[in-house]
């Protein structure tokens, strides 16, 4: 204790030699093999609407809805770690909103698009506003609340939603097509994942997920903790509300029963058996749950004489989300972690020495 | 002139005088040690000052502007860089990731660019990027940039929380008990870096610690915090040898060390 006081100090500043670690890099061949992996696993994208055959091609544009979703819900329980059970009636003003601005206001799919889209997002503000004085499990209540208020009430003003016969919402001109239109919803994926990357690696995003941690180191750093908590909310009532407008028009007609509060706990699912904060984890989330019908009927159809059923859905996807979550609690996003590392150009095993570093 | 100025400050929590009437003027380019025992109310006014605590009476001024009602953020937007008693850094970010977002408020692109992807936002990444990895070389702790947290010890996450703290560029830097966790070594470093600091990055610093050999060293002014009052106040040698403070705060010890 005392040494330190026996010496005057020198002023000097420590100027440390060490400089960062090197980043790992893949050699010339790893960046090929990567970038022909990610190149067939695009054109399996690109070549779905085609695959999949024309019956069930709906099956594929609601999945990519879905997935949109999923992707929208993450932004609240993976980056501010708030969970909403509301989702299914943020999904459902998008839709009616695009139903009622086509079918009752007659203008065109695009003008539908952007009124969903901003429908979605204030309604997600006022939601926000309760979120900034209830969290956790109040505020999944909360939300759970609006979303049976939404299906019981909201989507029942027939002046607005038809009541229960629903609402059309036609496909815009250029996209009547089944397969058109669902690679329309493909790009509208694609929209949202690149939006998504950009938030999470820009300063809203990084705000966003340090309030998650600490509201009170962030605004220690600056950050408007109150400000940003609602943009978040914001976007995720903008991208669930897109979600709803590109599902409205799927099957071109929307009814109340589309949006039962229970479709909000499938979401929830799906982001968390992909594994919240993840996004390549949350589209396969969403996508296991959306396929999941379509898959059983298909293997009820190669083995007609198995007990296999389509009705079965819901217990599958109750044991598969058991099963992962029991031994990934991270879901798929855990379970996955080698390959999507590997997939953006990382190493396949993590680097043992960004674990010890310390003493480095 | 003096960038920090508190002037009878108090708040109690219930029947907790937690502080009293507690005045005190910290000049530019000065360090200044907040010591006393646990429960004195040294974190709580730093709470104060930084906006996390509302006193009951009193007023608080930053670079000569009141700051009553202003939220901790927009203290920090005057200049107010901080660190908590119990590391404040984002758990699962890599120390680099820290810095990044500590550095929120020198970021000048719109959130909006940075949604839609401007080039603008880009550009400034990687210059936020570079501050972040000058800043931890600064402590010595570059190496470690992509580390995640989880990896480090209590005393290097300190010292992370530390450069996050300086990376909000501010002018005024609190630390709340910075050597947690750090050897007698790490500890002396730990002096020179802020005793270098200071002039290098033009920093007034206010130090909550216990480890007084460290206060005593680096302070240009100490003030003894006690059941919520400011109980002597000077320089370290004064300090050294007040025997109230003694009394109260350095037991047995005292005598060593006077």
């Amino acid at each position: 204790m005392t040494d330190v006081l026996a010496e005057p100090i020198p002023i000097v500043i420590h100027q440390a030699p060490v400089h960062r670690r090197e980043r790992w890099r893949p050699s010339r061949a790893g960046r090929f093999v990567r970038m022909a992996v990610l190149a067939v696993l695009a054109g399996f994208v690109v070549a779905s609407p085609h695959l999949i055959g024309a019956i069930r091609i709906n099956v594929l544009s609601t999945a990519a809805t879905s997935v949109i979703v999923a992707l929208s819900l993450n932004i609240l329980i993976g980056y501010t770690g708030q969970v909403s059970l509301g989702h299914s009636a943020f999904v459902g003003m998008g839709a009616f909103t695009a139903g009622f601005v086509i079918s009752t206001l007659g203008m065109p799919w695009e003008a539908a698009l952007v009124a969903a889209v901003g429908v979605g997002a204030a309604q997600a503000l006022a939601i926000g506003l309760v979120a900034l004085r209830v969290r956790g499990l109040y505020l999944a209540l909360v939300t759970l609340v609006y979303a049976v208020f939404a299906e019981r009430v909201l989507f029942n003003i027939e002046a607005i939603t038809g009541g229960g016969g629903g609402i059309e919402a036609t496909r815009p001109g250029w996209a009547t097509g089944d397969v058109t239109y669902a690679y329309l919803c493909i790009l509208g994926v694609a929209a949202v994942w690149i939006f998504d990357w950009r938030l999470t690696s820009s300063k809203a995003g990084r705000a966003i997920e340090a309030l998650r941690d600490s509201e009170r180191v962030a605004a220690s750093w600056g950050i408007n903790v109150t400000a940003f908590k609602l943009l978040a909310f914001v976007l995720s009532g903008a991208i669930a509300g897109l979600g709803g407008a590109l599902f409205a028009s799927v099957e071109q007609l929307i009814a109340p029963l589309d949006f039962a509060f229970l479709g909000s706990v499938t979401f929830v699912m799906m982001a968390i058996f992909g594994g919240v904060g993840s996004r390549p984890g949350v589209v396969l989330g969403a996508l296991v749950f959306s396929f999941l019908a379509y898959g059983l009927e298909r293997l009820a159809e190669a083995f007609p004489d198995q007990p296999i059923n389509a009705s079965a859905t819901p217990l599958v996807a109750a044991l598969l989300v058991l099963g992962v979550l029991l031994y990934f609690p991270g879901g798929l996003a855990q379970l996955l972690r080698p390959v999507f590392r590997w997939l953006s150009f990382g190493p396949w095993k993590s680097l043992p020495s960004q674990l010890v570093g310390e003493e480095a | 002139m003096s960038v920090l100025s508190v002037s009878d400050v108090s708040l109690a929590f219930g029947g907790l005088q937690a502080l009293a009437d507690v005045s005190l003027d910290v000049h530019e380019n000065e360090i200044v040690g907040l010591i006393g025992p646990n429960g004195a109310g040294k974190t709580t006014l730093f709470n104060c000052i930084t906006g996390f605590e509302t006193p009951d009476a009193g007023t608080i001024t930053i670079h000569g502007r009141r700051v009553t009602g202003l939220r901790p953020d927009e203290r920090t937007r005057l200049g107010l860089g901080r660190t908590f008693q119990h590391v404040g850094l984002v758990r699962s970010f890599t120390v680099l990731e820290n810095l990044l977002v500590a550095q929120h408020r020198g970021i000048r692109y719109h959130v909006g660019s940075g949604l839609f992807g401007a080039p603008s936002a880009f550009a400034e990444e990687e210059v936020i990027e570079e501050q972040a990895l000058h800043v931890l070389d600064h402590l010595g702790l570059a190496h470690l940039a992509d580390t995640p947290l989880s990896g480090l010890s209590y005393g290097t996450l300190k010292q992370v929380e530390v450069a996050a703290a300086l990376a909000t560029d501010p002018t005024i830097l609190m630390l709340d008990e910075p050597l947690a966790g750090l050897g007698p070594r790490e500890t002396a470093e730990f002096g020179d870096r802020l005793l270098a600091m200071r002039h290098e990055l033009d920093l007034t610093i206010v130090v909550i610690e216990h480890h007084v050999p460290f206060v005593l060293r680096v302070c240009d002014y100490v003030h003894v915090l006690n059941f919520g009052r400011i109980l002597a106040t000077g320089e370290p040698d004064e300090i050294r040898g007040n025997p109230i403070v003694a009394e109260a705060y350095l037991g047995d010890s005292a005598a060593a060390l006077a």
